[in-house]
């Protein structure tokens, strides 16, 4: 069932473009990410479909409803925001009913499900404490409570785990993913960590520069980016990406670049011979810079295999072919 | 030995600071007599509130004190929720010009009295309003409005503008996201925006002094000012008045400190 449709979306502020006429439609249960660089547009996007911003063009469903002209409160949706954005003079039970003060649902109603939420959350101890007397996962804590709490057709968050200290973010990331198995519910997700995209996303939408570069699940991106900047963004250390000519390989007509992923590079009987540049030691693997005539390849392995100085041969398992559009090209 | 420094360093400025006062404190309990002797008593040596019930009998001090009141009062009153609209307009919108806007305010503020008090006496007069508290409030008003709104402005411009998001998405329309959100994380600002503004208005004396001559409308700083006499300066009964000016701003301060002291909107977004 569709939770939520934007179609043909454009947000300009003044000469600017932010959003440039996207469309997305997003599956009720769905946890959507919208991943990009900075400055490309995501967070605008999630500002369009909260109505915190209205599109220059275009229009926006919630369910079936065209929610484009309505006020954020009326949409029935609930956000997280990167700053948590809690109210700083209410007591963290206080912020928590405050959306549902706001909706006039009755008082014990809105008791019972402040204890429910709390409990969900680990907050039960917390509730008469006030914002600033509680730690940065706390209060982020709380943050998603307030989303929860109302029981919203949609969640919006929006880079909420970028705050946090990395050894909370790795929990709290997996706690989100507790959450949305546990409710189902639809969730939008904004981020520019492809981590947490690749570990929370059931689809993502890679945007750039206000316009969506690619739409599927983290194996579609990975395995197949659908254009050039796809392969460069996923991928940790990313794709190298070689212009056709400068390596021996049989590229396929139209072809531009072509790219492997550092993981795809072995050694072996391969085509590529070059001198071990560099080898950085990550603990379970190694990152190895090898120079091929004027490239630098990056390869993945395993510690020590691998020596400074040492000529090797290398085979790469899987090669992506780019055309001069930067686009894919097919059957690749 | 470092602390021994700073803490009598501290105790010199709080001295330095706070020994006027309290002279000004002990002269007003002691007899005009004792005040008038050479070489002066520090503390007095019969304690009497003789200086106050002259203050009162002969200047009305009580009456000093309403008017002022009345004046600081109100001219607050107005002042504060004028200064907070305007303020949250400037700090909020995209209004074109806002930087220059705000500057014109902040110059407008600091106009010397000297340079209007002309034309303001024309104008006020022209309204009859003079010998009025209203004629007086409504210049503190002006006065105080550019200072209150510049400074409501920059305060207001810390406060996230998530908060006013949160507060849209879960559902409050432009009034309760003021009320219920903006202005209990903005209290701080306003609290402190009012004290200056009441302390602006009750320490005011030039244009009381040009706009009111009637004894019965005069405020503190006016009355106390025409105490002295051609040939006597009663020092006891100005120390008394002055003690009873001061009382409602010390007041004023300690009821309101523990909002200003709590912090601006500590732990609404990350520390």
């Amino acid at each position: 069932m569709k939770a939520l449709e934007v179609s043909d979306a454009s947000k300009r502020f003044g000469d600017g473009v932010a959003v440039d006429r996207i469309s997305l439609t997003i599956d009720s249960g769905e946890f959507f990410v919208l991943l990009g660089p900075s400055g490309c547009g995501k967070s605008t996007l999630l500002r369009l479909i909260a109505g915190l911003e209205s599109p220059t063009e275009g229009s926006i469903f919630i369910g079936e409803r065209d929610v484009t002209a309505l006020e954020p409160g009326d949409r029935d949706v609930a956000m997280v925001f990167q700053s948590y954005a809690l109210y700083p003079h209410l007591t963290v039970a206080e912020n928590l009913a405050f959306p549902l003060k706001v909706r006039k649902i009755p008082r014990a109603e809105r008791d019972r499900r402040v204890v429910e939420v709390a409990g969900m959350l680990q907050l039960g101890e917390l509730l008469s404490r006030l914002p600033r007397e509680l730690s940065g996962g706390q209060r982020q804590r709380v943050a998603i409570g307030r989303a929860i709490v109302r029981r919203p057709k949609l969640f919006l968050f929006d880079e909420p785990l970028s705050n946090l200290d990395a050894q909370l973010r790795l929990s709290m990331r997996a706690e989100l993913a507790r959450l949305h198995r546990r409710l189902g519910a639809t969730s939008v997700y904004v981020t520019h960590d492809q981590v947490e995209a690749m570990t929370l996303g059931t689809r993502i939408a890679l945007l750039n520069r206000g316009r969506v570069e690619q739409i599927g699940t983290p194996a579609e991106l990975y395995e197949k980016p659908a254009t050039r900047f796809a392969a460069a963004f996923l991928g940790s250390p990313s794709m190298n990406l070689i212009p056709v000519g400068m390596m021996t390989c049989d590229a396929p007509a139209g072809a531009k670049e072509l790219g492997v992923r550092p993981e795809d590079l072995g050694v072996g009987e391969g085509p590529w011979r070059g001198t071990i540049d560099l080898v950085e030691n990550l603990g379970a693997e190694v990152l190895v810079h090898v120079r091929c005539g004027e490239v630098m390849l990056v390869v993945k392995g395993k510690p020590g295999e691998w020596m400074a100085g040492a000529v090797v041969d290398l085979a790469p398992r899987r090669i992506h072919w780019f055309g001069r559009d930067g686009r894919r090209l097919g059957g690749s | 030995m470092r602390r021994l420094g700073f803490a009598s360093l501290v105790v010199l400025a709080v001295g330095w600071s706070l020994a006027p006062f309290l002279w000004l404190g002990l002269t007003s309990f002691k007899s005009p007599r004792e005040i008038e002797r050479r070489p002066p008593s520090v503390l007095p040596e019969k304690w009497t509130v003789e200086s106050y019930e002259q203050a009162q009998s002969r200047h009305g001090v009580g009456r000093l004190l309403r008017n002022s009141l009345l004046v600081a009062g109100g001219t607050t009153l107005v002042t504060v929720p004028l200064a907070v609209a305007a303020a949250y307009a400037l700090a909020r919108l995209r209004i074109p010009g806002r930087k220059t806007l705000l500057s014109v305010i902040l110059v407008a503020s600091m106009f010397p009295q000297v340079a209007i008090v002309h034309t303001l006496y024309g104008m006020v007069q022209g309204m009859g309003l003079m010998n009025s508290r209203l004629g007086l409030g409504i210049p503190y008003v002006t006065l105080t409005l550019p200072l209150a709104v510049w400074i409501l402005a920059s305060f207001f411009k810390e406060i996230p503008i998530e908060l006013e998001e949160a507060a849209r998405v879960d559902g409050c329309g432009p009034v309760r996201t003021l009320v219920q959100v903006f202005l209990p994380a903005a209290a701080p600002a306003v609290f402190t925006t009012a004290i200056l503004t009441f302390v602006y208005a009750w320490n005011e004396f030039f244009f009381a002094l040009v706009l009111l001559t009637d004894p019965s409308k005069q405020t503190l700083p006016r009355g106390i000012a025409l105490m002295p006499g051609r040939y006597t300066l009663p020092w006891g009964e100005i120390a008394a008045a002055s003690v009873l000016a001061t009382i409602p701003l010390v007041l004023l301060v300690l009821v309101l400190q523990r909002r200003i002291i709590r912090g601006l909107t500590a732990g609404a977004v990350k520390g």
